[in-house]
């Protein structure tokens, strides 16, 4: 018996008992006449009286009502669910599967499992990354992988075809929607904990790599700082230019510096770089990586944001030299709400609220609400020192969200593959966009919390759909056979 | 017994002071056929000589053409002749409100105009013997026949039409009936007069808007449930104009008279009677 039909036939046992208690009313309230029926059914009657046999429109309330019943029962019980499609073992394919030896990488481990006998009949899904959207995805093994009938060419098959870069495990959520009942996972080490499927793990394998954790502007240069593990050591920097080509970068263009677990890399232009890295075994990568663009130029409409952009101005001044005309930050007193390039904030005489401290770095500061600003400052914001954070704060957001916007609209036309991360296949303005891995692909994923897939509720819309398909049903049927309204014309006399 | 409706006898002294033709001595009205009056039926009373008194147009211009000498013709008058009242008696007019008293109430003023009337009830076709009325006083009679008929049986208009042609040559007919029956045609009146006298009943008078009825055919037996919802009315509504139009397709020669419940029938007998006279 399929499941959720019980409780369904439950609920429409239930659902349908006023139905019936309405039948029987209407079967109760049925007069009775005598009538000659060929005065009811005449031969001359036209078909389109007929539309619909007279038994079903002295039932379709009931019948419509009858349908209802069944769809909310079916809603509520969840029937039918989603077909039971198995086990589903999804390969992770991020760039730390590729770690260490080959044989002995936790991918050869994932693709060995997959083929055993303990999971004949599964459906084998990636975990990967389309490099043509430049997204994590999800999808079926590629067709050249099929044909592969053993763990080793099964994983040279996977290499070749499959961009190892970083995954999203929420993906797999997919799956249980889709009906696999039974999702297994084949990854190297998960770090929090598996709720809703089976994480099969088969060790981090940590390795040499080098990594930049952080990017800025300052001093007039665009300054990263990098970790290195394994003992990788930087051994030169390239400028990845149109097409690919990796030009070499004059010595006064870079610095480098020696830091406790790593180095500071400075380069006097933002942009695409790809740094080379080696370790005394001989193990080299190329790393590539977005220099830190300047801070944008800012300008000011109003006295209260002309205060503001002084103060600003004196800031960038002081900690980040004069900046390059990457692009126009506005602050502007006034309207102007949630614009990504600029902030406006206004005069207001009530300040009941405060500033959110996430903000203002946790300092608090007076204010008051304009539905038509991004900041609503009175006598008391005005007058605290914290405030200024807010328009740096803003500031620091639009260059945040200008990166982003412009690293997206590179990567939109594709991806290559690039030393270990990704380069864009089109130079829009002479402007590469490259990707490197994130930092989790390098260092062991840090345990705690659960990372948990949910089964989800089942789909309301269809049947929210199909009742409001046959309360339609039943206002147009109701606005078909209605009584006529007013007294009937009994025709002429004689 | 069936009461012949309050406003007839008005109606008839009425109609008696307008006809001239009822202030005729009533020795003219006998059924002597010397006593006869001529008229422009088909039965010839006489041929005789052309007199200036007469109009040109009744000369008879063949025998001009033989004899030379010029004749006209003279028919007896047709308004003397007796009328046949064909009563449905079927099922369906069971429950036909002011059905008998109408008849009963006609018959009253015919033979109060000194028209006779012969009476036949039919069903599927005509039944029993037919019932002959000469004179006022037989008016009674007639409510004591109508009083006992009994009503049953499937409606057949046209078979005891066809009967009551075989069996009298009787011209002026008055049917009664629901006219129920599908695609029922008025019959060809003739040489004479046809009236139609149709007791209707809305189906709106006996189903309330809106409701579920049980329709048992009071003829056939059989039972319908029917929701009376706006396509019943709609389709109702078409039909009925339908019949009313195939009821009043019988030429001149035949009238259509249509009675509803509740509905006044001193109308109806003017019309009647006007028409019968005219």
């Amino acid at each position: 018996m399929p499941e959720g039909l019980l409780p369904a036939l439950g609920w429409a046992a239930g659902l349908l008992s006023p139905v019936l208690v309405l039948l029987f009313v209407a079967l109760r309230l049925r007069r009775k006449a005598r009538y000659p029926h060929e005065l009811l059914a005449p031969g001359g009657r036209t078909v389109r009286a007929d539309f619909l046999p007279r038994t079903f429109r002295l039932y379709y309330d009931a019948v419509i009502d009858g349908l209802c019943a069944l769809a909310i029962a079916a809603a509520i019980a969840g029937f039918p669910g989603p077909r039971d499609r198995g086990t589903a073992l999804v390969l992770d394919c991020s760039r730390s599967m590729l770690a260490g030896v080959a044989g002995n990488r936790p991918l050869d481990e994932a693709v060995r499992l997959a083929l055993s006998e303990e999971y004949t009949g599964a459906e084998l899904f990636v975990l990967g990354f389309d490099p043509e959207r430049a997204r994590p995805s999800l999808g079926r093994l590629p067709a050249s992988a099929r044909l592969a009938s053993t763990p080793d060419a099964l994983a040279a098959a996977l290499e070749a075809s499959v961009t190892f870069f970083s995954v999203d495990y929420g993906l797999m959520g997919r799956l249980v929607r889709r009906g696999y009942t039974d999702i297994v996972l084949l990854t190297d080490e998960l770090g929090p904990a598996a709720s809703g499927f089976t994480a099969r793990e088969s060790g981090f394998r940590e390795g040499a790599a080098v990594h930049a954790a952080t990017r800025s502007w300052s001093g007039g240069r665009s300054v990263s700082r990098w970790v290195v593990s394994g003992g990788a050591a930087p051994t030169g920097l390239r400028r990845v230019e149109a097409g690919g080509a990796l030009a070499p970068v004059a010595a006064a263009e870079w610095g480098i510096e020696a830091l406790p677990g790593g180095f500071r890399l400075s380069v006097a232009s933002p942009g695409a770089y790809a740094l080379a890295w080696e370790t005394p075994g001989g193990q080299a990568g190329l790393v590539p990586f977005m220099a830190a663009p300047p801070p944008p130029v800012l300008s000011a409409r109003g006295p209260v944001s002309e205060t503001a952009k002084a103060a600003l101005d004196a800031w960038t001044d002081a900690v980040h030299g004069r900046s390059r005309d990457e692009y126009a930050f506005t602050l502007r007193d006034g309207g102007g709400r949630a614009r990504p390039d600029s902030v406006s904030v206004a005069d207001t005489d009530a300040e009941p609220l405060i500033l959110s401290p996430a903000s203002v770095l946790g300092a608090v500061v007076a204010a008051g609400y304009d539905p038509d600003a991004d900041l609503a400052l009175g006598r008391a914001g005005m007058s605290s020192g914290e405030a200024s954070l807010a328009w740096l704060s803003a500031v620091s957001a639009g260059a945040r969200a200008a990166e982003a916007a412009r690293l997206a609209a590179g990567a939109s036309g594709g991806l290559v593959p690039l030393g270990e991360g990704l380069r864009s296949r089109e130079s829009p303005g002479g402007r590469v966009t490259v990707l490197s891995p994130p930092s989790s692909e390098y260092w062991r994923p840090s345990p705690g919390g659960t990372l948990a897939l949910e089964r989800p509720e089942p789909p309301r819309i269809p049947a929210a759909l199909v009742l409001a398909a046959l309360y339609a049903l039943k206002l147009a049927l109701h606005r078909k056979f209605r009584p006529a309204r007013g007294a009937r014309s009994a025709g002429p006399s004689t | 017994m069936p009461q012949v409706d309050p406003e007839c006898p008005a109606i008839l002294a009425a109609f008696r002071r307008r006809n001239i033709k009822s202030l005729l001595p009533s020795s003219l009205a006998a059924r002597d056929p010397m006593y006869r009056r001529a008229g422009s039926s088909f039965d010839l009373k006489c041929i005789r000589e052309y007199q200036p008194f007469d109009d040109p147009r009744a000369i008879d211009w063949k025998l001009l053409g033989r004899t030379d000498r010029a004749y006209v013709k003279e028919f007896y008058d047709e308004a003397n002749e007796g009328i046949a009242f064909l009563v449905d008696a079927s099922g369906s007019m069971a429950g036909a409100e002011g059905y008998r008293e109408f008849i009963s109430s006609l018959g009253f003023l015919l033979l109060g105009l000194g028209l006779s009337v012969s009476v036949w009830a039919y069903a599927d076709g005509l039944a029993g013997p037919r019932l002959s009325l000469r004179n006022r006083g037989a008016h009674r009679r007639l409510s004591e026949a109508l009083d006992g008929m009994e009503t049953g049986g499937r409606t057949d208009t046209a078979r005891a039409w066809r009967q009551l042609r075989a069996a009298s040559p009787l011209r002026r007919v008055f049917v009664f009936s629901d006219f129920h029956e599908a695609g029922f045609r008025p019959p060809p009146p003739g040489a004479g007069r046809v009236f139609l006298v149709r007791f209707r009943l809305p189906f709106s008078r006996l189903a309330q808007a809106g409701t579920e009825l049980e329709v048992t055919d009071p003829e056939t037996g059989s039972v319908i449930t029917l929701p009376w919802d706006r396509v019943e009315e709609r389709a109702w509504d078409e039909a009925e104009a339908m019949r009313e139009a195939g009821l009043r397709s019988g030429g001149p020669r035949s009238s259509y008279i249509r009675l509803d419940p509740g509905e006044s029938r001193a109308p109806a007998y003017w019309e009647i009677l006007e028409r019968l006279h005219a």
